[in-house]
């Protein structure tokens, strides 16, 4: 009887604990006053280095930075996008690019004015950041992808596409490989990021650019290059160079098992392969069609939230203390992607891999941030599985896709 | 039904005095523990103390928040709370039970169908995501232009008597504006290395009383000078301010959007401001439609000839994926039913092992093993054969039917065998002398038998695999993606992949319709359950 007693005062203790010591979380904001705080939502590998730039910021206002990790995903914009009107979202998001469109037509974003800071980043990512000619992000890393080069079966520095193909086949014949090339595809989605260099090579981009880089709604696709490209991409189909069924894994997989010489890849395998000892180059991408191949670029940035808890402090923290070339450095460090500040940029030395990646960036194009780029994708993925499995007559296919997607934006 | 209590009654008065314990009371009278003083009423006084500091807490925070919803909700859940577990009435037992389930039941269950219903009847979505005041505010601040050439001023921001201003240094000399003043030289400030120490007249802000009044310095514009062309000074971290004209303001008598170039961008009553040329400002804002999503999704132009298709593919997944469990389960569970079989439960332990496995790993797996090119099933066991297991529309349907049955089929198999058990023999020995066959016993005796005991475990079958979206999600992802359709759906998509396609996935999320669907979906299920319901209680009445 008495143990029980006890056992029943401990639990009731328990619970009194757990509940006074849940207090300060779930927050009573409103009643309270104090320095206040700002709440950032990144990644696991974005954290490190924005502790630091934060312990710097706590230390010159007394505002207290606050972080939730997350990876952001569609799963991640959707909620945030829910949250902010609600004032529960957190006060600045790192997001790619490509989403600022979406985030910027529901509201949930604050314009960034950098001022003169802008100059010092590389034109792709400060473009990048621009929608409808607002400026809303500090961009800190552009991604694209290139050719990786595994010199340990060749060093062949192909001009064109179809000579890496040669030599790939070569390789095949003489060293038993098992791929002219790899590249990441996805048997029920497609893969038209990963394919955008060999596209644009045929002088086919997907949106209609204006003279300041902003996309248009009016699609680029269609016409006699989009149908040479079509033709191309059959012809990679039917020789079997190219497989819809390739998932990353097995794409990055037979790379590292020296399975293939040349995989289309962005910097963000570079982790995987330098773990597996390899002897690689990164090169760009050859041309196919005879146009300069140029891949997408995707910009990593922080957003603040337009119904931040915080507004002022949060944008003080993104305009004053992210844009500093320290900070942007150290983000590089963190993360390992390639830097979007010029500076960040010069102080690479000693890393010829992401140097290599971040030179390709600057002649990406940016990835279209328009809400009109949503209805792209599926369409734009599916067509070009299907015809590089050829499933019919790519012309047909390549134009029915571009009828779908114009009556889709309309 | 008689009134007259089967146990002994005790009065008001000896209920009282049993309470306190006394060794003398009678020890046939049950009490309830929680009743006198003795240690079961500390124990509730703990917990009610608990929950009552519990729910104060909510209380007050949703009072900071001013969420009257919840704050009405919790109050009265606690009054509830209170009187159920502590009025002296025999009347109040059952609800002392049932109270903390009814509480779960309103706030998963009724709440979140109710509030799917009201979004269904909204136009919530991409691009109506907040209210219009907030829309309003979004695009007049988006629409504000940087004056082209405008300097950069470092500022401070100040207060008079409630009323802010911002300061800044040029040439050596303090300007001071604020809203109803444009910048102009003040006398007698103090600066030291370019920061300003001292503004006679006004208080320096300091930076954690610029960040508290953060809704005064984000409305704050102050005029360059007193033309209006020069632009009015806005700082968003106040350090740094940029003169701004704004390009886009909200006229509130015609309730429109008033473009610097005469466009009046007029509010379409459907939550968006569009000017004549049909041009649509984002974000708009959200508003009750009416039926429009429901008409949307019968329109054969919207979503119409998919959510036909969608709809028909769902009821023969969910019949095919539990009649094939079934029959499959109930085969293996005649088969391992004979006593003299050996080892009976060393092979029943085997067919239960998928069951065992966690369905994700397995659907996983099952996902690769059917990779075309790939995969072991075509490069191993069929020796390097072609075939577009999930790339083909009709092949992928049945590949998942497949998939699913391995993961359904030992659950069938467990409640078969056990409700086989159940059947008493003597039916079976009195069929053998009427000279029944294998097939009649088996249509006359055990397919009935089985039914009042595993039907209701067959209805809820179907709802599970009506709404299966891991095994869809998992597998193919809908896919393969109808080349011809506008909608983004794929061949072996169900309603609810189809749900989280317009919700989440792809472009556009559009909660509105997505929750009009999943009501749909609600109702569907909802009435196939009754139905069948009905059906195995007449089953039942056979036996």
């Amino acid at each position: 009887m008495r143990r029980t007693r006890w056992a029943a005062a401990l639990a009731g203790c328990a619970l009194l604990l757990a509940g006074c010591s849940s207090v300060p979380t779930t927050g009573v904001a409103g009643l309270g006053g104090g320095p206040g705080e700002v709440t950032i939502q990144a990644g696991d590998d974005e954290i490190p280095a924005l502790r630091e730039i934060a312990q710097e910021y706590t230390a010159d206002t007394g505002v207290n930075v606050r972080f939730i990790e997350r990876e952001i995903n569609a799963q991640a914009i959707s909620n945030f996008i829910s949250q902010s009107p609600t004032g529960q979202a957190p006060d600045i998001i790192v997001s790619p690019h490509d989403n600022l469109g979406q985030l910027a037509a529901n509201g949930v974003v604050a314009p960034v004015e950098l001022g003169d800071r802008g100059e010092e980043f590389t034109k792709n990512a400060r473009d990048a950041v621009v929608y409808n000619g607002v400026s809303y992000g500090v961009p800190y890393a552009v991604e694209s992808v290139a050719l990786v080069r595994n010199n340990a079966l060749t060093t062949d520095d192909p001009a064109t596409f179809d000579e890496l193909r040669a030599e790939g086949h070569r390789l095949m014949d003489e060293r038993g490989i098992k791929y002219p090339f790899t590249v990441s595809q996805s048997p029920d989605a497609g893969d038209p990021y990963h394919l955008y260099p060999l596209q644009t090579s045929f002088g086919v981009e997907v949106f209609q650019r204006g003279a300041d880089g902003e996309y248009s709604n009016e699609l680029a696709m269609g016409g006699q290059n989009g149908h040479e490209f079509a033709r191309y991409l059959a012809e990679l189909g039917r020789s079997g160079d190219l497989r819809t069924s390739m998932t990353p894994d097995i794409a990055k997989e037979s790379f590292i098992s020296g399975q293939s010489a040349f995989h289309i890849a962005g910097p963000w395998e570079l982790g995987d392969i330098e773990a597996a000892g390899m002897d690689v180059t990164v090169l760009p991408v050859p041309s196919a069609g005879g146009k300069e191949a140029r891949p997408f670029a995707g910009v990593q940035a922080f957003f603040v939230n337009a119904n931040a808890a915080n507004p002022v402090a949060a944008q003080d923290f993104a305009t004053n203390y992210l844009t500093r070339s320290e900070s942007q450095t150290a983000l590089y460090k963190s993360t390992g992607r390639p830097p979007a500040s010029k500076v960040a940029i010069d102080g690479m030395q000693g890393d010829p891999l992401r140097s290599a990646y971040a030179e390709n960036a600057t002649k990406a194009l940016p990835m279209p941030a328009i809400p009109a780029m949503g209805a792209v994708w599926s369409f734009w993925g599916t067509t070009e599985n299907g015809i590089v499995n050829g499933n019919g007559d790519p012309i047909e296919l390549w134009d029915r896709m571009i009828a779908n997607i114009e009556g889709q934006i309309q | 039904m008689s009134t007259t209590p089967a146990r002994p009654v005790i009065s008001p008065t000896e209920r009282d005095s049993a309470g306190d314990g006394r060794p003398e009371s009678p020890p046939s009278i049950r009490h309830s523990h929680s009743r006198g003083f003795g240690m079961g009423f500390v124990i509730k006084l703990v917990l009610m103390a608990l929950i009552n500091a519990f729910g104060l807490f909510g209380i007050l925070s949703a009072w900071a928040a001013e969420s009257w919803g919840i704050l009405v909700f919790l109050l009265l859940a606690l009054i509830a709370a209170d009187l159920v577990y502590f009025l002296p009435t025999r009347r109040m037992l059952p609800a002392k039970y049932l109270y903390p389930g009814l509480i779960f039941l309103l706030i998963f269950q009724i709440f979140v169908v109710l509030y799917t219903a009201a979004t269904a009847f909204t136009n919530y979505g991409d691009g109506h995501n907040s209210t219009k005041q907030a829309a309003v505010n979004q695009l007049t601040r988006t629409y504000e232009q940087r004056v082209a050439g405008g300097q950069e001023y470092p500022v401070s921001v100040l207060n008079a008597d409630g009323d802010l201003a911002l300061a800044t240094v040029q040439d050596g000399r303090v300007l001071v504006g604020s809203a109803h003043q444009a910048l102009r030289p003040v006398e007698g400030a103090s600066v030291t290395n370019g920061a300003i120490e001292a503004v006679p007249g006004y208080d320096i802000l300091d930076y954690g009383q610029v960040t508290a009044a953060h809704e005064a310095v984000m409305d704050l514009r102050v005029p360059v000078s007193d033309d209006p062309a020069d632009g009015a000074l806005r700082t968003d971290d106040g350090r740094t301010a940029y003169p701004y004209t704004p390009t886009l303001v909200y006229d509130e008598q015609a309730n429109a959007m008033v473009s610097d170039d005469g466009t009046v961008y007029a509010d379409n009553g459907q939550g968006a401001f569009v000017s004549p040329a049909g041009e649509e400002l984002r974000p708009g804002w959200r508003v009750f439609v009416g039926l429009d999503n429901f008409a949307a999704i019968f329109d054969p132009g919207i979503l119409g000839g998919p959510f036909v298709s969608v709809t028909l593919w769902t009821f023969a997944f969910a019949i095919l994926s539990v009649a094939l469990t079934f029959f499959l389960g109930l085969l293996l569970a005649m088969l391992f039913n004979d006593k003299n079989l050996k080892f009976r439960n060393v092979y029943r332990a085997i067919i239960f092992l998928p069951y065992a496995f966690p369905a994700f790993l397995s659907i996983l797996i099952w996902a690769g093993l059917l990779n075309a090119d790939f995969g072991y099933i075509n490069q191993v066991l069929l020796g390097g054969a072609d075939i577009p297991w999930l790339d083909n529309p009709w092949l992928a349907k049945v590949s998942l039917l497949l998939v699913n049955l391995w993961l359904g089929f030992p659950y069938m198999f467990l409640v078969t065998t056990g409700a086989l058990q159940s059947i008493p023999s003597e039916l079976y020995e009195s069929a053998d002398m009427d000279g029944a066959g294998v097939v009649q016993k088996f249509r006359s005796i055990t397919l009935p038998m089985l039914m009042v005991a595993v039907g209701p475990l067959l209805i809820a079958s179907f709802a599970m695999n009506f709404n299966n979206f891991n095994v869809i999600y998992l597998l193919t992802g809908g896919g393969p993606q109808d080349l011809e359709s506008t909608t983004g759906v794929g061949a072996t998509d169900i309603l609810i992949s189809f749900v989280y396609k317009i919700a989440f996935a792809g472009g556009t999320n559009d909660y509105g319709v997505a929750s009009a669907l999943s009501i749909l979906i609600f109702i569907m299920v909802a009435v196939v359950s009754a139905l069948t319901f009905r059906r195995s209680r007449a089953l039942e009445e056979i036996n």
